[in-house]
């Protein structure tokens, strides 16, 4: 299994000079099994760049057969799709799969609207592959035979999948976006709509599903997980926005016995240089760590990682 | 009851907005950007609609869940403040939308009280006869949401529903036995369905279904079954709002000792119970 980075940007593409070297595309991963097939995790505008590179050199082999699993519908994770060649043309397979909605609305709806009429001028249905759309719940799916694929919800303003490929012998697991559940319900006693009983509810609800994250990434040979802030920023002033601390990334995986961690969704204002200073000084905690061989590096579009 | 009957029920079922007198508030706190988990949490719980709806999308999106969530607490923090407070929105949206059309003939404010009173006369007697503090949320819902039947059949069978109510009345009978045999399925049926379709735990789903026959209730879940029957009939012969049953059946002597309560022990939550409905009236109004 090998997974290419597409696009590696968090909430709107950044281009620019200051962001070149780790790249300004939103969310796109190819991951490309050992005898070709090709599963696709997020449609950010990183996609649009993969479609080309499909259409140049897969698409001669014969027509698309490809997975696209996007993590939630927020906009820097669905944008690059009407952008992506190969769903114009007719004879490719492209099978979409994501999570449920609160209105019960189809994946395929939520899709088509940022193709409406105000927004694009073709219409997704209109579009010539054959396209098919799959809600996923929280469960595991066989793939094919041998590509198992378990889906896991992550505490995100939106409903938000995580997924662990496994195939080929090897764990490929995605986390984000993601913030680690907290208890919402906390207070003390002095406060006016203290209730206790909510607030050991919360607790334990909080633990049990930080818990679930943790069993979710256990092994993993390569974790991609959403590090979108310092711990000081986020306690500073993004607490529910639905971003992981990097510090808490990095033991949380180091517990979980994850073999290479790749901090991912890139705020839109950090620079080059600044991604420089926080990778090396993560590789830096990481390696006085010796309880633990992990691998850390920042995502950064065409890195291609090998499991 | 004729096919077309019930696939209008299940059409109404799908598409169920949050009783109207929760609109006001719900809307007014789902707009501030500074919503905590505990404003949202009160307001839900008191409308028995959007509880439902809120267990119902975190059991559809966990799959693989081996118990259901049962806990409106647990629900939100599994899902986060945004999801919960946008589904109460887009419920309570629905409920604005039909503001006019809604319970011609059960008195609304009535059937409020009414679920409510027993939600919280169910979560009364739990805790009095020791049910783990990590149970009595569950008990409030199942009492809570024990007449959701009530809701699709007074509108879509609006003037059968007001003949089976009025002759309920007339003849001392119990509502129920009515709408069997003016409409052709009762409001536990119809709660049956909604249960299902709400994926409610196999306890709140016993509950809505057999909260006048006891005796129907499995053996595991005799003691919450047995509270919110008890806890029903109680609020109906204290007039605790109103959902259309004036005649209710007397509770059997034995039912209050088998599950651990005392002859006394009803006589004194009836200024337990106003109060907390009056508390929970007052909450809901918005400021002008």
């Amino acid at each position: 299994m090998k997974v290419i980075f597409w696009g590696v940007r968090g909430s709107i593409p950044t281009p620019g000079a200051q962001t070149v070297k780790y790249g300004g595309n939103t969310t796109c991963f190819e991951v490309r099994l050992d005898d070709g097939r090709i599963i696709v995790i997020g449609a950010g505008s990183g996609i649009r760049a993969l479609g080309n590179k499909l259409m140049k050199e897969d698409r001669k082999k014969g027509p698309l057969n490809l997975d696209l699993f996007v993590s939630h519908t927020h906009w820097d994770h669905i944008m690059g799709f009407p952008f992506f060649t190969p769903i114009y043309i007719p004879g490719n397979r492209i099978r979409v799969h994501g999570p449920v909605n609160i209105g019960g609305e189809s994946l395929e709806s939520v899709f088509a609207i940022q193709m409406s009429y105000n927004y694009f001028p073709m219409r997704a249905d209109e579009l010539s592959a054959d396209i098919t759309y799959e809600i996923l719940k929280e469960d595991t799916i066989s793939l094919y035979d041998d590509v198992k694929v378990t889906t896991k919800i992550l505490n995100h303003p939106v409903i938000d999948l995580g997924y662990r490929i496994e195939a080929d012998g090897a764990v490929f697991v995605t986390v984000y976006d993601h913030e680690p559940f907290r208890n919402l319900f906390d207070g003390t006693p002095e406060d006016e709509d203290y209730d206790e009983v909510a607030k050991m509810e919360g607790e334990k609800a909080a633990k049990m599903n930080n818990m679930k994250i943790q069993q979710f990434i256990k092994g993993a040979d390569l974790l991609i997980h959403d590090a979108q802030y310092t711990n000081k920023e986020y306690l500073a002033s993004k607490i529910g926005w639905g971003h992981s601390p990097i510090e808490h990334v990095l033991h949380s995986s180091i517990k979980a016995g994850v073999k290479r961690l790749a901090l991912h969704h890139h705020d839109p204002t950090r620079t080059d240089a600044e991604l420089d200073v926080i990778e090396r000084v993560v590789k830096r905690r990481a390696a006085k760590i010796k309880s633990t061989n992990i691998e850390v590096f920042m995502t950064r579009e065409g890195l291609e990682v090998a499991l | 009851m004729e096919n077309k009957d019930l696939i209008r029920l299940n059409r109404y079922i799908d598409t169920m907005p949050s009783l109207s007198i929760t609109v006001a508030k719900i809307l007014e706190v789902t707009k501030d950007p500074k919503v905590t988990a505990k404003d949202l949490n009160k307001v839900i719980s008191l409308d028995p609609v959007l509880v439902g709806r809120v267990l119902k999308l975190v059991n559809s999106a966990y799959y693989g869940l081996s118990n259901k969530v049962t806990s409106l607490v647990n629900a939100i923090i599994m899902l986060g403040i945004n999801t919960i407070k946008n589904l109460a929105l887009s419920t309570a949206v629905l409920g604005n939308m039909r503001k006019n059309s809604s319970f011609k003939s059960l008195n609304i404010d009535g059937f409020w009280r009414h679920s409510i009173g027993v939600g919280v006369a169910s979560k009364l007697i739990a805790k009095q006869i020791g049910i783990p503090m990590n149970q009595i949320e569950e008990y409030f819902i199942a009492g809570l949401l024990h007449d959701i039947g009530k809701i699709p059949l007074n509108e879509v069978f609006e003037e059968h529903y007001l003949k089976a109510i009025r002759l309920a009345d007339f003849k001392k009978m119990q509502l129920h036995d009515m709408e069997k045999e003016i409409i052709g399925i009762t409001h536990t049926e119809v709660g049956k369905m909604i249960a299902g379709k709400w994926r409610l735990s196999p306890e709140t789903f016993e509950c809505i279904l057999h909260h006048h026959n006891h005796n129907e209730v499995p053996e595991q879940y005799y003691k919450i079954g047995t509270t919110v029957y008890i806890a029903n009939i109680f609020c109906n012969l204290n007039q605790i709002g109103f959902s259309g049953d004036r005649y209710p059946k007397k509770i059997e002597g034995y039912l209050l000792s088998s599950i651990g309560l005392s002859d006394g022990y009803l006589d004194d939550i009836f200024d337990t119970i106003s109060a907390e409905i009056e508390k929970a009236s007052v909450f809901l109004q918005v400021a002008e």
